[in-house]
């Protein structure tokens, strides 16, 4: 009967037989707590928000949506694809759309559109601007479709911490838009400098319940 | 207040009586509905001579036209009304807020005929013509067809990604069309739900739908910009307007099927007006073209063939006759 090994019996093992040579100052237990971050752990679902009336398909397939000389701060969106397991999901396709710095939608034809492939693991990003206000809604914010083969498909809408809208407290004051249902969708962003300008990171994980 | 995309577009309608003649149209000012508290939104019945104004003061009022008397008053309480819809002999009235709770009210007793919690909130609420069913279109989810007496669900539509945008009825209320997020326009079966056809023609989110008089063919509009007509039994397209300036939120076609209506979306401002056109059918010559002074809150036919839109004023609501 075969054995069914742990992933700590698999590191001991290694270790036994010198595939896993340990670094100064590393220990067997700093190893496996590097084992435990590893490993797949349950996640709860990405929040749902409607789609809303702009979705456009057939986006390029490009991840930098800032041309030289947009108007608005720039703005990277890094982020994963989960499953409610844990796992990455390779291949998910993540469709986003938003307006431009004074808060226009292009009908037209695909400026601030984009379609990307989550990578090997599950890695997508992409280089914007922060939206602008639209008028009639309450918040800056980027539309979310996100596809994978035997996940549910999931629209949902990116929210920003920074947004003035919020008064500094989006744990608090996220209600102010009614269409933001949780504040798990209102991402900290971190401001830096960049060839002496400012610029926004952002990350925001993406879970798809499965099919 | 009604579907939030419906706010934003002007409502338009189009001749009920004789064939209209060529000549552009002018808009006058009908009359002033003055009422107990100002009017955030107000629904016209299509049969018969009723209104429901959704007051600031979180009261459905239901009027007579053209004396806006006081039929009935409705505490709808502090909830959020995101949806809402007036049956067309004005018997019901309904509300669905950001809960997703749906309720129905006899106008005639001032009773709950029925609530319904829906899995979302709701996107659109649509009588059938004859009153009897409502379709419900929770946002991101499958459209809900309601027995209008009952509260039970009689069919469900298919859930495509993103849900229903936009529902209407055929006239004989054997078919729906649904506008959905994946941008496809499709046409159900009302009683059992199942699809019949589909048109591909959009590459945006439709934003409106509404079958020709005899329900043989479904028009269409999106962000795309423009109008589409296709067959209702094979979903093949069988026209296509030139794309207009502004996208088209709202369709309506007239009672003798001659005419259709479009509210024009302003789309970088949905809180501003937009034009209303009212197009020949068989040629889409318009046969007007007007751009409200200010933001509709409402409109449609009523029953003595007047095409009325609703703008707010500060002594009332002000009604105009678009044709």
């Amino acid at each position: 009967m075969r054995e069914s090994l742990n992933r700590r019996d698999v590191l001991w093992k290694c270790a036994a037989l010198g595939a896993l040579t340990l670094a100064p100052g590393l220990s067997m237990a700093d190893v496996f707590a590097w084992a435990e971050e590893q490993k797949p752990s349950a996640r709860t679902p990405t929040p749902w928000n409607e789609i809303g009336p702009f979705y456009k398909r057939q986006a390029p397939h490009v991840a930098e949506l800032r041309a030289s000389g947009d108007k608005g701060l720039p703005l990277s969106v890094t982020g994963r694809v989960f499953d409610t397991r844990g796992e990455s999901v390779e291949g998910a396709t993540i469709e986003i759309w938003q307006a431009n710095d004074a808060g226009v939608y292009d009908l037209d034809g695909y400026r601030y559109r984009a379609s990307l492939v989550a990578d090997g693991k599950g890695t997508y990003g992409f280089d914007s601007i922060m939206p602008g206000h639209y008028p009639g809604r309450v918040c800056q914010h980027i539309h979310y479709l996100v596809t994978a083969p035997g996940c549910k498909a999931l629209t949902t809408q990116l929210y920003f911490a920074t947004d003035p809208v919020f008064e500094g407290a989006p744990a608090k004051n996220f209600t102010r838009d009614p269409l933001i249902q949780s504040a798990e969708l209102v991402r900290p962003v971190t401001m830096k400098k960049s060839a002496g300008a400012n610029h926004a990171d952002v990350t925001f994980e993406l879970v798809l319940e499965r099919l | 207040m009604i579907s939030r995309y419906a706010i934003v577009a002007v409502l338009a309608i189009a001749s009920a009586c004789a064939r209209p003649s060529p000549e552009i149209t002018t808009p006058v000012e009908a009359g002033v509905l003055h009422t107990a508290s100002p009017v955030a939104w107000l629904l016209l019945a299509r049969a018969q001579p009723i209104a429901a104004a959704f007051g600031s003061d979180h009261t459905i009022r239901v009027l007579s036209l053209p004396d806006a008397k006081e039929l009935r008053a409705i505490d709808y309480g502090d909830r959020k009304t995101v949806a809402s819809a007036l049956s067309p002999d004005g018997a019901l009235v309904a509300i669905g807020d950001w809960t997703g709770l749906v309720s129905v009210w006899s106008t005639a007793t001032g009773r709950i005929q029925f609530e319904r919690r829906l899995p979302k909130y709701p996107g659109v609420l649509t009588f059938s013509p004859d009153g009897r069913k409502l379709a419900t279109a929770p946002q991101g989810d499958a459209v809900q067809i309601i027995d209008a007496s009952s509260g039970a669900v009689s069919a469900t539509l298919g859930s495509p990604v993103g849900g229903t945008s936009a529902l209407a009825f055929s006239r004989d209320g054997s078919r729906v069309a649904t506008g959905d997020g994946d941008t496809i326009v499709r046409v159900h079966d009302a009683a059992t739900g199942k699809e019949i056809a589909s048109n591909r023609e959009f590459l945006m989110v439709p934003l409106a739908v509404a079958f020709t008089a005899d329900g043989a063919s479904v028009i269409a509009a999106s962000g795309d910009k423009f109008v589409v007509t296709f067959d209702a039994a094979t979903g093949k397209t069988t026209r296509k307007r030139d794309r207009s300036a502004q996208p088209v939120s709202l369709l309506d076609v007239s009672p003798d099927g001659t005419s259709l209506a479009a509210g024009f979306m302003k789309s970088e401002d949905m809180t501003q007006p937009d034009h209303v056109q009212v197009l020949m059918l068989d040629t889409w010559q318009p046969r007007l073209d007007w751009l409200p002074p200010s933001m509709p809150i409402g409109g449609g036919w009523v029953s003595d063939g007047r095409l009325l839109l609703a703008l707010p004023g500060s002594d009332g609501v002000h009604l105009w006759r678009l044709h």
